[in-house]
């Protein structure tokens, strides 16, 4: 072992000079580091998704310029805006992400729900979107995470929240109807009473399992 | 379907996944030096051994609608070769296969790294003791059945889950502790969030000699000889006027009955004025006084209760946990990191049957940190040898070395150890 003159310590190290002070230590030492070496840490630099970024800016200032240049009464870069960040939205929650089905569904129905009022309103028509659009999503979500649930069974509990946060978004366009801000009724209904019979579902069908999620999830 | 055991996390393990970040881990490291080089195969086979007997550590974490929580683990946890930045986070509660610890090994050296929801420094070395037991009689080591390790032969008991700092909880007691903001440092750090670590091996019958001279316990002339050296090394520190905060945790199983394997430790405080000059005899004087006063079962449990409380308040408990985080992200930063400059944690002796001393050659404990409190030091006591660790993103190593040099002029036999430090 090497040792300190100055710190008067013993070092267990194959360098030359003291960990402490930094003097030329003296005698032989052991050539066994007791540590693996420092090895500098590889950035991860993922370059198609920064390729895809610029190009996602560049498309996106492009438009809104030519749009500037030769406005004729319509506001097309909107929608091309409005796209491209819905596209990354699946990218970097549907693609990239290893997180449970029912998150990514969930992910969707928000993002794909505030698309599509973002669209009517950009294109000054209405009585769609939250009419027809919303409710048949939240619907069309609530399906798709019942088919997860019967087909994987073993994974049951971990779709559960999202399965209930999905089935109190439902109730929200039959609120909007009570608000008048939905005109239309019978998307609405469908969807509530969609949501409404899978709540019933589960209270009957839930065995232990479930309940104890429920503990686990919301104890407070 | 197969019901998952799940827990809530004990009271002092509730911060941690909430302010845990790459800077700051909050793992700390145990290992143990074998006298013969590890076999990882049987290593493997060791550690799902062992994790069957530690329920409350074969968890994963999972985010409830208001607190985190832990479930049972599906899957078995894998060892892996040490890696050179030592006490790195988890990438997420994902990665790792969900657990909470790491069983590393070098060489010799068989370590877990774990992080500190799911207990402190107490639990992991019941946790290391086990493996190494297993790990032994694996490798047809004929050891006794009837030892003080928490083996296969000897039944879980619900105690070792339990969250003691709610179970010592008492109403009437109120803590009337004042945390105050503690001197920093104001010389650079390592990047990419690596820590140092640089451990003096010292013989034990030595530092107990020295101690005993001075009529005090290994614990309190430890703490001295690091006021000592922060006196000396003054300018390492910010140029502010506030107290040099030495925080100390205390296994509080010493003061409760209690066989939990998870969290149950409390920091205790000694603070001291570094602009104002004091002998070492005076700063020893100090230390004693200010750990007699600290070390009272009332008041202890009085500062536990107000933990306690904290986190039975109706408006914390019901807030959303995203809400919650940015509290105790703020209450961290103000109680946590800021109220100490430096901590030192004390193990105490690791006491293992005779028959596995001849395989082990020390343990050391590595305490973890980051660039929000970069110095602490961790010491464990094995046979005649007290590893003293310090982990530390500073890469200043002035205080380290009047630490042991402190030592080694009054003749203790001092070897340093080290990791990789020329980053």
């Amino acid at each position: 072992m090497r040792k300190c003159p100055k710190c008067l310590v013993e070092v267990k190290t194959n360098r030359k000079t003291c960990p402490l002070c930094g003097q030329m230590l003296e005698g032989e030492g052991s050539n066994t580091p007791t540590f693996p070496p420092y090895q500098p840490q590889s950035k991860q630099i993922n370059l198609f998704l920064r390729i895809t970024f610029f190009i996602t800016v560049v498309t996106g200032i492009a438009s809104i310029i030519v749009n500037a240049l030769t406005y004729q009464g319509v506001l097309w870069a909107g929608y091309i805006m409005l796209g491209l960040v819905y596209m990354w939205i699946i990218i970097k929650s549907t693609i990239i992400a290893d997180r449970n089905v029912a998150k990514k569904l969930f992910v969707q129905m928000i993002a794909l729900s505030i698309l599509v009022i973002a669209v009517e309103k950009l294109s000054g028509s209405s009585g769609w979107a939250l009419d027809y659009v919303v409710p048949l999503i939240c619907e069309f979500s609530i399906i798709a995470i019942i088919i997860l649930i019967v087909s994987k069974k073993m994974r049951f509990n971990d779709y559960l929240l999202y399965l209930l946060t999905t089935i109190l978004i439902s109730f929200v366009p039959i609120i909007l109807y009570w608000t008048n801000i939905v005109e239309v009724l019978w998307p609405s209904v469908s969807s509530a009473g969609i949501g409404l019979v899978t709540i019933l579902g589960m209270i009957i069908f839930a065995d232990t399992a479930t309940k104890d999620e429920l503990k686990k999830r919301f104890h407070f | 379907m197969e019901l998952r055991k799940w827990y809530k996390l004990d009271n002092a393990g509730k911060i941690f996944p909430s302010v845990s970040t790459k800077s700051r881990s909050n793992i700390y490291r145990l290992s143990a030096d074998m006298f013969n080089l590890v076999d990882p195969l049987i290593l493997q086979k060791a550690l799902e051994l062992t994790i069957k007997r530690f329920s409350a550590f074969n968890v994963r974490l999972r985010k409830g609608l208001f607190w985190y929580y832990l479930e049972a683990n599906d899957h078995y946890p894998r060892i892996e070769q040490e890696s050179p930045s030592m006490l790195r986070a988890f990438q997420s509660y994902r990665d790792n296969y969900g657990f909470l610890f790491r069983v590393v090994y070098y060489e010799k050296r068989i370590s877990v790294e774990m992080f500190h929801t799911l207990t402190d420094g107490t639990g992991a070395l019941e946790f290391l003791k086990s493996i190494i037991y297993t790990y032994l009689s694996l490798q047809d080591v004929s050891l006794p059945e009837n030892v003080p390790i928490l083996t296969e032969n000897i039944e879980q008991i619900k105690e070792e889950e339990q969250d003691s700092f709610k179970a010592n909880f008492n109403t009437h007691l109120h803590s009337a502790r004042r945390e105050t903001r503690a001197l920093k440092y104001k010389v650079p750090i390592y990047k990419d969030n690596w820590l140092g670590l640089i451990a003096g091996i010292i013989p034990l019958d030595q530092l107990k000699a020295l101690s005993k001279q001075h009529n005090v316990t290994i614990t309190e002339y430890i703490s001295a000889l690091l006021i000592q050296a922060a006196y000396q090394n003054k300018d390492i520190f910010e140029d502010k006027n506030l107290p040099f905060n030495l925080m100390v945790p205390v296994n509080l199983r010493r003061f409760f009955p209690s066989k939990s394997l998870r969290n149950f430790s409390l920091f205790v405080s000694t603070s001291i004025d570094l602009n104002k000059p004091m002998t070492f005899e005076e700063i020893l004087i100090h230390v004693k006084h200010d750990m007699a006063e600290e070390l009272q079962r009332d008041k202890l449990q009085a500062h536990l209760t107000n933990n306690v409380r904290a986190e039975k308040n109706i408006f914390l408990r019901i807030a959303p946990r995203f809400l919650k985080e940015w509290v105790l992200k703020v209450a961290y930063l103000l109680l946590g990191d800021r109220i100490h400059s430096i901590s030192f944690s004390n193990l105490g002796i690791v006491q293992v049957p005779n028959e596995m001393k001849s395989y082990i050659e020390r343990f050391s404990f590595t305490p973890g940190g980051g660039r929000t409190s970069p110095l602490n030091l961790g010491v464990i006591t094995y046979e005649n040898v007290v590893t003293i660790t310090f982990s530390t993103a500073l890469v200043n190593r002035d205080l380290e070395r009047d630490f042991f040099s402190m030592l080694t002029k009054q003749g203790v036999h001092v070897i340093i150890d080290h990791n990789d430090l020329e980053v």
